[in-house]
C-alpha cells in the first residue's frame, strides 16, 4: 500500500475513518515509520488542542450589560431623600404663606393652661423659627447674588433650585454607585 | 414542542423575566468571552465585544426561531460580530512563516528548564504551545479550530454557524491541524 494522504492519517488519529480504512491504514503503519510519526504528530495536535485554555471573563461584563439594559432603579435611600426634600420645599412654602411665626393662633396655643395645646405651640413655634432661619439664609444668599450678579432672585427660586439639585444629585449617585448584583464571584482565575 | 434548558430561559426573557437573562448570560458568558479573545487577541476589546453581543441577543432574542438550537444562533451571531470586527481591525501578528516561536523558545519563556528538552514537556505545556501556534494561524483556519475545539461543536453546526459547507469545514479543520502539525514536526517534536 502507498502511503496514505495526510487528511487520511489525520482522520486516522482523530478515529474517524470506517473499520476497513481504518485497518488499511494501521496495516500500513506497521511497516512504514514516516506515517507512524506523522500519525504521532497528528495525536499530539489533537491532545493538545482537546486542552484549551479557558480565562474567567472579567465581573464587568455581566454588571456592565445589565446596566446597559436595564437602568438601575433610585435605592430606597434616594426615595427617602426626595421624600424628605419634598416635604422640606411644602413645609416652607406653608410657613412662608401663613406667616405662622406672628400666627395669633399659635401665640394664644402657647399661653393656654392646656398642656397639650401648649406642647404644640411650642413646637409649631420651634419648627417656625427653624424655618425662619434657613429662609432668611436664602434670602441672604439672593440678596448676595443679586449684588454680585444683578440678578433677582427671590429666596424661594433659590430654595427650589437647591431642592432639585439635592435630588438630581441624589440620582446620580444612585446610578453611580448601584446596588451589588448577587451571585458573582471576585475570581479571575485561569 | 419539547423545549431544552436554554429555550426554556427564553420563554422567561421574553415574558419579560430579566433574572433568566442574566442566568443565560452567566451559561454563555465564559464560552463566549474565550471565543472573542482568541480570535481579536486584546482583552479590553473582547470584553467590549462580549458585552455587544449580549447586548445584541437580548434586543434581537424576539426573532430567535425555536426549531432550532439557542446555542447555534447564539455562536452564529457571536461569530458575525467578531468576523466583522477583525475584517475592520485586523490583528497582525507573525505567521508561522515569519517568525516561528519554537516549543523551546516558549518553554525557556516559561523559565522551564528540562535536561532532555522538550519531549518531556508535560501535557499542559504541550497544550499551550499547540494554541500557540493556533494563534498565528491564519483567520479563516482558526475560528474554524475555535469553534470545534475550544467550543465542542460539531462539524454540522459549525457549518450551521459560518455557512460554509459541511465539506468545507471538515477540509479546513484538516489544513488548520495539518499546519500545526508542520510547525510542531520542524522543531523537531511529536509528543512520542
Amino acid at each position: 500500500m502507498e502511503c496514505p494522504p495526510n487528511e487520511t492519517l489525520a482522520r486516522y488519529s482523530e478515529k474517524s475513518l470506517n473499520t476497513v480504512e481504518s485497518a488499511l491504514v494501521r496495516d500500513h503503519l506497521i511497516h512504514c515509520e514516516a506515517c507512524r510519526g506523522r500519525v504521532n504528530e497528528f495525536n499530539a495536535v489533537d491532545e493538545g488542542l482537546s486542552r484549551p485554555r479557558m480565562l474567567t471573563p472579567p465581573l464587568e461584563i455581566e454588571k456592565s450589560v445589565l446596566r446597559r439594559l436595564f437602568p438601575v432603579l433610585p435605592t430606597y435611600g434616594a426615595v427617602f431623600a426626595f421624600v424628605a426634600a419634598s416635604l422640606l420645599l411644602l413645609i416652607t412654602w406653608i410657613y412662608v404663606y401663613f406667616d405662622f411665626a406672628n400666627n395669633s393662633l399659635i401665640q394664644a396655643m402657647q399661653v393656654t393652661s392646656n398642656r397639650l395645646f401648649r406642647l404644640m405651640g411650642g413646637l409649631i413655634q420651634g419648627i417656625s423659627t427653624i424655618f425662619s432661619g434657613v429662609y432668611a439664609g436664602f434670602k441672604a444668599i439672593s440678596k448676595l447674588l443679586s449684588a454680585l450678579t444683578n440678578i433677582n432672585l427671590p429666596g424661594e427660586i433659590i430654595l427650589l433650585g437647591i431642592f432639585i439639585l439635592t435630588v438630581g444629585t441624589v440620582f446620580a449617585a444612585s446610578r453611580v454607585f448601584p446596588r451589588k448584583q448577587r451571585g458573582q464571584s471576585q475570581s479571575r482565575a485561569l | 414542542m419539547i423545549l431544552d434548558d436554554d429555550q426554556k430561559l427564553i420563554r422567561r426573557i421574553l415574558k419579560g423575566d430579566r433574572s433568566s437573562f442574566e442566568k443565560l448570560m452567566h451559561q454563555y458568558n465564559k464560552r463566549m468571552f474565550n471565543f472573542i479573545y482568541r480570535m481579536v487577541r486584546d482583552e479590553e476589546v473582547a470584553v467590549e465585544l462580549t458585552q455587544d453581543f449580549f447586548i445584541k441577543i437580548y434586543t434581537v432574542i424576539q426573532k430567535y426561531n425555536f426549531q432550532y438550537k439557542f446555542s447555534t444562533w447564539a455562536y452564529r451571531i457571536c461569530y458575525n460580530l467578531v468576523i466583522d470586527h477583525v475584517r475592520k481591525n485586523p490583528v497582525y501578528v507573525d505567521s508561522l512563516d515569519q517568525n516561528p516561536l519554537t516549543r523551546k523558545q516558549l518553554a525557556r519563556t516559561d523559565q522551564v528548564v528540562r535536561e532532555d528538552g522538550f519531549s518531556v514537556l508535560e501535557k499542559r505545556e504541550m497544550s499551550d504551545y499547540i494554541w500557540s501556534v493556533v494563534d498565528r494561524i491564519p483567520e479563516k483556519y482558526r475560528h474554524l479550530i475555535l469553534l470545534r475545539y475550544q467550543q465542542g461543536l460539531k462539524y454540522d453546526e459549525i457549518a450551521g454557524v459560518t455557512d460554509l459547507p459541511v465539506g468545507t469545514v471538515k477540509n479546513r479543520i484538516f489544513k488548520a491541524k495539518d499546519l500545526i502539525r508542520k510547525e510542531i514536526s520542524q522543531d523537531g517534536m511529536s509528543s512520542q
